[in-house]
């Protein structure tokens, strides 16, 4: 026999604890009915005789108080559950699984009985599991954002208590993950079973139904109860956020609410960034309808937006709450790393590169060290290169490179050759629809010298004194170079915003087309982030923790070619950690389109019976005394202990 | 010690001489003459002989004796000389005693209100006969008489007496006997009601009263309900407490021990009713629920208060 409640110790402790009082009592004066008789000598003279004769009516004190210790033994036996092993050797087995998706926080089919189709799933299967007997043993299935098996074929009053857990709805739940690990549970088993499925929804998606195909089988029973009734919502189906193509510091967002009713509604959506309210979009819903909202162009401060649905004039909207918020992100802007090769100090190129640190990785390195390594020019988006007096060749990086004044020294070796030097030069021409120098301002520029380059068929001029590119641009297979033909120092070039412009535009043509690329993820459901989307470049292995906007780390995952694989429980935003700092953010919504719609649909239910065959619940047993478990047995028998005893020694009257 | 309620519970004056009693007091006089019919008001025959009308006995004949009451059809028949002797008429009292002890008024206390209204319609149906009749009501701690008093009128002295009688203390007949020997001045008719719970005292006290010529009556009062074991209403470890003495004993009581104890006082009651057999004392058992009327006409019938 084992204890299924309590361990043995604690049972022992427990019943030391309450013996010694009630021994304690006993031995305390017993308070006695006083009876006021006529006659007491009488009385004496015949107990007398009966103490002589029955001594063992002396004990009966003692007898009473072992008999009320047994009494005691038998409680807390009863209290600790106790199971025959003979009884449990081959349980049958009762498996239920319950759509913990975010669509069970809907109301239930009666809502003066439970709030939720979860509380109603739950109440369901305590209802359910009372039917069986001691001897059967029953686990019960979560499928929320993940499976979560709260009891594993334990007693019955475990997964009972189980039932009053908290339990969390969100996301599409793992209903197909939890089926096929219930089926598995129970496949095995020497006797029948049982497996239930509680849900809103009959099997919707190609996962679910493949997990639910062919359950029933001989030794197993299945059944998919649906809880739950119809319900109206209104939700944010879809919501989404991107950097503009046209200023990757602005942001696009575009979202989609849906009218899941049959009557108009009127409404608002308010877009804010972090806790800043960006816009408010009023919306007059159709019914059965769908609108779509388009901001484009919104300067924000934060990479992270909420989405809120609001009724009309702060009233509420019909339906769940749960879909009536979502989250976006947009990719960080990615890091541009820029070596500068100089032999000498220009302020002015410093300058522009400050200004542009948060958006870039400068390294500075001297001609003489570039060309020891070239290879790692390589690593770098930009390499600009700024030598004025070094007469050896410079390093020709194969990435993006800006030269200034190749030619300071004239019979330096350069790939683009001198066409001729130029005396105080005039910039009198530049492309109008270069992306490079579009509406930069080189009026009234002041150069001392310059020279131009003999151009061949790919090289695009920049800037043109009358005939002579004086700044070109030449593109190669893995970027262009643009060669700026003379030393900004010996000009008013730097005082200029064309400058800095330049510069900028070189940089910003350099940023990956990825940045406007943020992943988002539903909850619940298991996805791949590839890290270079997050502009991450991280070594297998490393962890990446994510957590919550409370610091509470949410999961943890290992980098393995650049990707994790993670499933967020909850919709929210969450921060990407790396050796202990947050790196990027991730958008999780918390439902789709079929979770929001909380309608009965006859399709889904008719599909629903004809996959439920058998699914009334009479099939389970009904409970017996046979299988009744022994601590009601236990209970039964101190009741009808107190009863004679009660009647036999503590009943009095007084006179 | 834990003090058990007062034992006595106190009937109020007007249910224990009701007018329900006064009706019964007048049918019971009527049919008491009928009993009694065919003697003299006022005569009482005492066991001495005398010179009465009313042949008692014969004796030889011995110098000194009246020649008149030489019965000479026996010295004819018999040839001896025989005297006959007459019974002595003589005016003796009623003394009726009420047990006043605790023991008297425990339960209801019905058994001391019967006891009393025993006392009340004999002593009425005495006071009716015109004979002398007295009250006393007694117990171990007092003992309180309405002297011989004689003539229907004096009964409402007595009703007055029993209703305000004291009571309480405990049972002790041997005490009362004392007392009712000294006071009496004369012997007479004796009746005492009481439960008897006593039996040692009550021997003793029947013993002594005999010697002195009394003719005693015994009425025992009980209450069903003190010995029956399906009445009483005692089981288990109970704190039996004396209504007398106070004294408290703890005790287990079984149904075999109150079946036993329903032997023992039956037991009791017998010996009671032999004692006074041997004596020549009529008994009589008397429960509370017993109808009045009845009651003293069971006395009555036999004998022993009035004759």
């Amino acid at each position: 026999m084992s204890l299924l409640s309590l361990s043995w110790s604690t049972a022992a402790a427990l019943f030391g604890g309450l013996a010694v009082p009630l021994v304690a009592l006993y031995l305390l004066k017993e308070r006695r009915p006083v009876a006021v008789v006529p006659f007491v000598e009488l009385w004496l003279k015949v107990l007398h005789a009966e103490r002589a004769r029955q001594p063992w009516l002396r004990l009966r004190r003692l007898r009473s108080l072992l008999w009320q210790l047994l009494m005691l033994a038998a409680l807390v036996l009863a209290l600790a559950n106790p199971s025959f092993d003979r009884w449990t050797a081959h349980p049958r087995h009762y498996v239920a699984v319950i759509d913990a998706s975010a669509s069970m926080l809907a109301p239930s089919s009666d809502p003066q009985r439970w709030d939720t189709r979860l509380d109603e799933a739950l109440a369901a299967t305590r209802e359910e599991v009372t039917r069986l007997g001691a001897r059967d043993r029953a686990a019960l299935i979560i499928a929320g954002s993940t499976v979560s098996v709260e009891t594993n074929f334990g007693p019955i009053n475990e997964l009972v208590e189980a039932t009053y857990r908290p339990v969390a709805a969100t996301g599409s739940g793992s209903l197909a993950d939890a089926v096929a690990l219930a089926r598995a549970m129970t496949a095995n088993a020497p006797n029948r079973s049982w497996l239930r499925v509680f849900s809103d929804d009959a099997p919707h998606d190609s996962l679910a139904a493949a997990a639910w195909s062919g359950c029933d089988v001989p030794s197993t029973r299945c059944s998919w109860s649906r809880v739950g009734g119809d319900s109206e919502n209104v939700a944010i189906t879809a919501f989404a956020a991107r950097r503009s193509h046209a200023d990757p510091a602005l942001i696009d967002l575009s979202a989609e609410v849906h009218n899941f009713s049959g009557a108009p509604v009127t409404a608002s959506l308010r877009v804010a960034s972090g806790r800043m309210p960006l816009r408010t979009v009023p919306l007059d819903l159709p019914a059965e309808g769908s609108e779509r909202v388009s901001l484009r162009g919104l300067a924000a401060q934060q990479e992270r937006f909420t989405a809120t649905l609001h009724g009309a004039e702060g009233s509420p909207i019909p339906g769940v709450a749960y879909d009536d918020v979502a989250f976006a992100v947009v990719g960080p802007r990615a890091r541009i790393r820029i070596a500068k090769i100089a032999d000498r100090q220009n302020l002015f190129l410093d300058a522009v590169l400050l200004a542009l640190d948060a958006e870039i990785d400068l390294v500075s390195m001297s001609p003489e060290e570039a060309r020891r390594a070239p290879q790692l020019l390589a690593g770098f988006d930009l390499v600009v290169l700024d030598a004025s007096d070094d007469a050896a060749p410079l390093p020709l990086p194969k990435t993006t490179a800006i030269f200034f004044h190749p030619y300071a020294v004239e019979d330096r070796a350069f790939p683009v050759p001198m066409r001729r030097l130029i005396r105080r030069p005039r910039i009198s021409a530049r492309p109008i629809d270069d992306p490079l120098v579009k509406g930069v301002v080189f009026k009234d520029v002041n150069i001392s010298e310059a020279t131009s380059f003999a151009l061949d068929a790919t090289d695009r001029p920049l800037l043109k004194h009358f005939d002579d590119a004086i700044a070109i641009a030449r593109a190669h297979e893995d970027g262009e170079w643009i060669i700026i033909g003379f030393d900004p120092i010996r000009s008013d070039l730097p005082l200029r915003a064309a400058f800095p412009m330049i510069v900028s535009r070189v940089v910003e043509r350099l940023r990956p087309p990825r940045e406007n690329v943020a992943p988002r993820l539903q909850a619940g459901r298991r996805a791949t982030v590839h890290l270079r989307d997050l502009d991450l470049d991280l070594d297998d292995g490393v962890a990446v923790e994510i957590v919550d906007d409370e610091e509470t780390l949410i999961t943890r995952a290992a980098s393995r070619e650049q990707q994790i694989d993670v499933t967020l429980p909850a919709p929210g935003i969450y921060k990407l950690v790396v050796d202990g700092q947050a790196r990027s953010h991730l958008a999780v919504m918390g439902h789709g389109r079929e979770e929001s719609d909380l309608r009965a649909r006859e399709d889904r239910t008719t599909r629903l019976e004809d996959r439920a065959r058998g699914s009334d619940r009479a099939a389970l047993p009904p409970w017996s005394a046979t299988t009744a478990p022994p601590s009601v047995a236990l209970l039964v028998l101190v009741l009808l202990s107190l009863l004679v005893e009660w009647r036999w020694f503590h009943q009095r009257r007084t006179v | 010690m834990e003090q058990p309620a007062s034992p006595l519970r106190e009937i109020p004056a007007d249910a224990l001489f009701d007018e329900s009693f006064l009706g019964h007091l007048g049918a019971l006089t009527l049919v008491a003459q009928r009993i009694v019919s065919g003697r003299q008001r006022g005569e009482r025959k005492t066991t001495k002989t005398g010179t009465g009308i009313e042949f008692a006995d014969h004796r030889p004949y011995t110098d000194g004796d009246d020649i008149r009451n030489v019965d000479w059809g026996a010295l004819a028949r018999l040839n001896q000389v025989l005297v006959r002797q007459y019974e002595e008429d003589e005016d003796l009292p009623i003394h009726l005693v009420c047990d006043g002890s605790a023991s008297m008024s425990t339960g209801d206390g019905s058994k001391y209100v019967h006891a009393r209204r025993i006392v009340a319609a004999l002593a009425y149906i005495g006071l009716a006969n015109l004979d002398r009749v007295g009250v006393a009501t007694a117990s171990a701690s007092h003992y309180t008489a309405l002297p011989p008093t004689r003539g229907r009128a004096q009964i409402f002295r007595v009703l007055d007496f029993l209703r305000d009688a004291p009571h309480g203390g405990g049972t002790d007949i041997t005490a009362v006997a004392r007392r009712l020997i000294a006071e009496a001045r004369k012997p007479g008719v004796s009746v005492i009601v009481s439960d008897f719970y006593d039996l040692a005292g009550a021997a003793r006290a029947l013993g002594m009263l005999r010697h002195r010529k009394h003719q005693v009556v015994c009425i025992q009062v009980l209450d069903r309900r003190e010995f029956e074991p399906s009445q009483l209403p005692l089981r288990g470890d109970v704190a039996l407490v004396d209504a007398e003495s106070g004294a408290r004993n703890d005790l287990t009581i079984s149904e075999g021990a109150l079946r036993r104890f329903r032997d023992a006082h039956e037991q009791f009651c017998r010996e009671l009713s032999t004692r006074c057999r041997a004596q020549g004392i009529p008994y009589f058992r008397v429960d509370v629920r017993d109808d009045l009327p009845d009651v003293i006409l069971r006395i009555l019938r036999g004998g022993g208060v009035l004759r």
